[in-house]
C-alpha cells in the first residue's frame, strides 16, 4: 500500500425524492487499501458504492478516480468494477464469455482473452468451468465468476456490494479468507460493502461506519472497535454496553462520573470535562466485571485517595442478574441495572458462581472504558 | 457410488412388502378418473381441430364438381394450379406484404414494448389499458374509421393540405399503403405485448453491470437486453407474421380490389368460385408455411411456448 489517493469522495449529496440518502459523504482511499463501508442497511452505503462506479449520480459533491474527476463520467468511462450482490451474471453467456466480457468490448484479440480468462478462473480456483452456465453454477461458484468478472479488466478500484451476502456462514467465512488472498495477490483496491461487522473486522485496512448517509466514524478495525466515537459505532461494532452519567470530577487522567447512584470511572485521554456535564461511556462486555453485592464495599473517596467526599457513594454500579447465556463458547451474563435498562458481560469459559437473581457489583478498569459522543472540539 | 445408484437400491427389495404393490389399484382408478376428465378436451380438439384439419386435406385432393360441391376423385391437380403464375405470384404478394408488415411492427412495437417495461408501475397500467381499449370495439369497425382517415378529402388529406404540406388530395384509399397501414394498426399490440412481457422480466442490475464492465449505452442494449429479450421479439415476429399472411378483410376493404393475398384468394376461391378443392389446397400450404415458420422460431429461440400468449 502506498500514500497514492486512488479514489476521493467529497461532500456527496444525494436524495431519491424526499428522503435523503447520502448526506454530504467524504471518504479517501489509498490505493491498495481494503475499505469496509459498514452500516444497517438503508444507511446509503450501496447508493455510496453505485455512485463510485456511475450507475447514479450525486445531487451535488465530486468523485475523483486516480486524481481525475470522474463526476459526469458514464460507468464505461471509470476504471472501476463492481461485484454485485446478486451476482449479476449474464444468464445467457458461459463462464467464460461472461469473464471476458469486458475484454471483448476492448476489442482484445481472442488468444488473449481465453488465456486471461482462463488465469481469473484459475485465480478464484474455478479452472475447467469455461463451458458452463450460470445457471448450473452453485451461488459460492456463482459468486467466484462474478468476482473473476471484475478483476480481469484489472480496475483501478475493485467495488463489493455484500458479496458474501447470500453465502451460508461456512461458505462466507471461507470466502473471506480467500478475497483477503485474492486481494493480497493482485494489490487491487477493495471498497466493500457489509451489514456484518465481524466480516468488517475481520477483512477490512479501514473500516468507514455508515448511519443515515454519513460516516460516524472512518479507522482502522482497532480505532472502531476498542475506541468508537460514538455510541452508535460502539453499539454497532461488537454490541457494546452504553452507560450514561454526570461528571463529578476529573484529573486529567481519569474522569469520574455518578450514573445511577453509583460512581464510575473512565480514562479521559485528553477530553476536557467539567463537573455536571452528561458523559456516555462505551464499555465492552469483555471489560465488564462482575463482583458479588456481599464482597467489601468501595467507597468512593474521590480521585485522589487523599480527599474527596468519603462515604456517600460506592465505585461501580449495583445490578441484579438477570440471565446467563452460553453463545459460542462465550458466556454471556445479563444483568439488570436500578433504572431497568440493561448491561451484558461476557466470560470465555462454560460458568460462572452467579445465578438470576443475584445482586452485583458492576466495575471496568477506567482505561478499558470509552468515553464517546464527544462534542468535537476544534 | 452416485446418489442416484444409493436410492435405486434403497428401493424395493423382493420379498419385502413396497408401497407400490399396495397402492397398485389406486393409480388406475385415478387414471381412470383422469381420462374422464380430460375426454371432453380430446372429444374438442378432435371435432374442431383435427377434424376439420384431416377433412381440409382430404378436400385438397378431391376434384371440383362439374356444378356444386366435390367428386370422390384422387388428384393432385389443385397442388399443381397453385404453381401457375398467377396463384404463385398472389403467395409471393402476401409473402412481401407479410414480411414488410412484420418488418414495421417489429420497428414499431419493439421499442413500445421494451420501453413501456421500464415504466414505473402506474404508467404501466395506463399504457395496458390504452393497448386494450381498441380491442373492445370490433376491428371491422376500427377499419371503418381509417376509411374515414384515408379516403380522398378525408382527415388525413385535409390535415396534409391545412399544413400546407401538400396541395391536392393523395387518395392513400385503396392504396398498398393504406393495406400495409392497416395490417401494420391491427397488428402491433401483439408484438408490443410479446415484447413487453419479456422485457418485464429483464433483470436491470444486468445492463448495469455491462455499463459497469466498460458497455456503451448501445453496446449494453446489444450484448445483453436485446438478447435476453429476442425471445420476445420472435414471438411477436411469428405473432404478427402468420395471421397477415391470412387476414383476407383488411386487404379488402383498405385495398379494393388492387391488393390480392392468399387470404383473399381463399376467401374468393371457396364464397365466389365455390371451388372448394382448391380453397382447402391453398390453405393446406398456407398452414404448412406457418408451420414452417414456428418450428424455425422454436428452433432459433429454443422456447416452446409463445411468449406473449402464455
Amino acid at each position: 500500500m502506498d500514500d497514492t489517493v486512488i479514489l476521493q469522495l467529497s461532500q456527496i449529496h444525494k436524495s431519491f425524492g424526499d428522503v435523503k440518502v447520502l448526506d454530504g459523504i467524504d471518504l479517501s482511499v489509498r490505493k491498495g487499501e481494503f475499505i469496509t463501508l459498514l452500516g444497517p442497511s438503508g444507511c446509503g452505503k450501496t447508493t455510496t458504492l453505485r455512485i463510485i462506479a456511475g450507475l447514479e449520480r450525486p445531487d451535488s459533491g465530486r468523485v475523483f478516480i486516480a486524481g481525475k474527476d470522474v463526476t459526469n463520467e458514464e460507468p464505461n468511462r471509470r476504471n472501476v468494477n463492481t461485484v454485485f450482490q446478486n451476482y449479476a451474471l449474464f444468464p445467457h453467456m458461459t463462464v467464460e464469455a461472461n469473464i471476458g466480457y469486458s475484454l471483448r468490448l476492448k476489442r482484445v484479440d481472442k488468444e488473449t482473452i481465453k488465456k486471461t480468462v482462463s488465469q481469473a478462473l484459475e485465480l478464484v480456483q474455478l479452472s475447467g468451468y469455461e463451458k458452463r452456465m450460470p445457471d448450473e453454477l452453485s451461488g459460492g461458484q456463482k459468486q467466484r465468476v462474478a468476482i473473476a468478472r471484475a478483476i480481469v479488466n484489472q480496475p483501478a478500484v475493485l467495488l463489493l456490494d455484500e458479496p458474501l451476502g447470500a453465502l451460508d456462514l461456512q461458505l462466507r467465512r471461507q470466502m473471506q479468507v480467500e478475497l483477503r488472498r485474492l486481494r493480497a495477490r493482485l494489490g487491487v483496491t477493495f471498497v466493500y460493502i457489509t451489514h456484518d461487522q465481524e466480516e468488517a473486522l475481520n477483512m477490512s485496512d479501514r473500516i468507514a461506519v455508515m448511519r443515515n448517509g454519513k460516516f460516524e466514524q472512518i479507522g482502522t478495525p482497532s480505532d472502531v472497535y476498542d475506541r468508537p466515537k460514538t455510541s452508535y459505532v460502539a453499539r454497532f461494532v461488537g454490541s457494546a454496553n452504553i452507560v450514561e452519567g454526570t461528571v463529578l470530577e476529573s484529573d486529567g487522567q481519569r474522569i469520574a462520573f455518578r450514573s445511577q447512584g453509583a460512581v464510575c470511572l473512565v480514562a479521559a485521554r485528553g477530553a476536557r470535562l467539567s463537573p455536571g456535564e452528561t458523559v456516555r461511556v462505551a464499555v465492552r462486555s469483555e471489560m465488564v466485571d462482575l463482583t458479588p453485592y456481599a464482597s467489601p464495599e468501595l467507597p468512593y473517596s474521590g480521585l485522589d485517595a487523599a480527599g474527596g467526599n468519603p462515604g456517600d457513594s460506592q465505585v461501580g454500579l449495583q445490578a441484579v442478574v438477570k440471565e446467563k447465556n452460553f453463545a459460542g463458547g462465550v458466556l454471556q451474563i445479563t444483568v439488570s441495572l436500578a433504572d431497568g435498562s440493561e448491561l451484558v458481560a461476557s466470560r470465555h469459559g462454560i460458568d460462572s458462581p452467579l445465578v438470576p437473581g443475584d445482586k452485583v457489583r458492576v466495575t471496568w478498569q477506567p482505561e478499558r472504558a470509552v468515553l464517546v459522543d464527544l462534542e468535537e472540539t476544534p | 457410488m452416485k446418489p442416484e445408484a444409493l436410492a435405486k437400491t434403497g428401493e424395493p427389495r423382493p420379498g419385502e412388502p413396497t408401497s407400490r404393490e399396495e397402492g397398485a389399484r389406486k393409480p388406475t382408478k385415478r387414471r381412470d378418473a383422469m381420462v374422464l376428465s380430460v375426454l371432453p378436451l380430446y372429444v374438442f380438439t378432435f371435432l374442431f381441430v383435427i377434424g376439420p384439419l384431416v377433412y381440409m386435406l382430404v378436400l385438397s385432393f378431391l376434384r371440383r364438381a362439374e356444378v356444386w360441391g366435390v367428386t370422390l376423385e384422387f388428384t393432385f391437380e389443385n397442388y399443381a394450379n397453385i404453381l401457375k403464375p398467377v396463384y404463385l405470384k398472389t403467395f409471393l404478394e402476401s409473402l412481401k406484404l407479410a414480411c414488410l408488415t412484420t418488418l414495421l411492427v417489429a420497428l414499431f412495437g419493439y421499442p413500445f414494448g421494451y420501453f413501456m417495461a421500464r415504466q414505473n408501475a402506474a404508467w404501466k397500467r395506463r399504457i395496458m389499458v390504452l393497448l386494450m381499449i381498441p380491442f373492445w370495439t370490433s376491428s371491422l369497425v376500427r377499419l371503418y374509421g381509417w376509411i374515414i382517415i384515408f379516403r380522398a378529402n378525408g382527415v388525413l388529406d385535409g390535415l396534409l393540405m391545412a399544413l400546407n404540406i401538400t396541395n391536392a388530395p393523395l387518395k392513400v384509399l385503396y392504396t398498398y399503403a393504406a393495406v400495409v397501414v392497416g395490417m401494420v394498426y391491427a397488428l402491433v399490440p401483439f408484438m408490443i405485448f410479446a415484447v413487453y412481457s419479456s422485457a418485464e422480466k429483464l433483470d436491470w442490475q444486468l445492463v448495469e453491470a455491462a455499463r459497469d464492465l466498460g458497455a456503451t449505452p448501445f453496446q449494453a442494449f446489444w450484448t445483453v437486453s436485446f438478447k435476453l429479450t429476442l425471445p420476445g421479439l420472435l414471438s411477436g415476429i411469428v405473432l404478427t407474421f402468420i395471421p397477415s399472411m391470412g387476414l383476407f378483410f383488411i386487404a379488402d376493404i383498405l385495398g379494393g380490389n388492387k391488393v390480392v393475398l392468399v387470404g383473399n384468394l381463399i376467401q374468393e376461391q371457396l364464397m365466389k368460385a365455390r371451388n372448394w378443392p382448391f380453397a382447402a389446397a391453398l390453405s393446406v400450404v398456407l398452414l404448412t408455411l406457418t408451420s414452417i415458420m414456428i418450428a424455425l422460431y422454436r428452433k432459433i429461440s429454443g422456447v416452446k411456448d409463445l411468449e406473449g400468449l402464455v
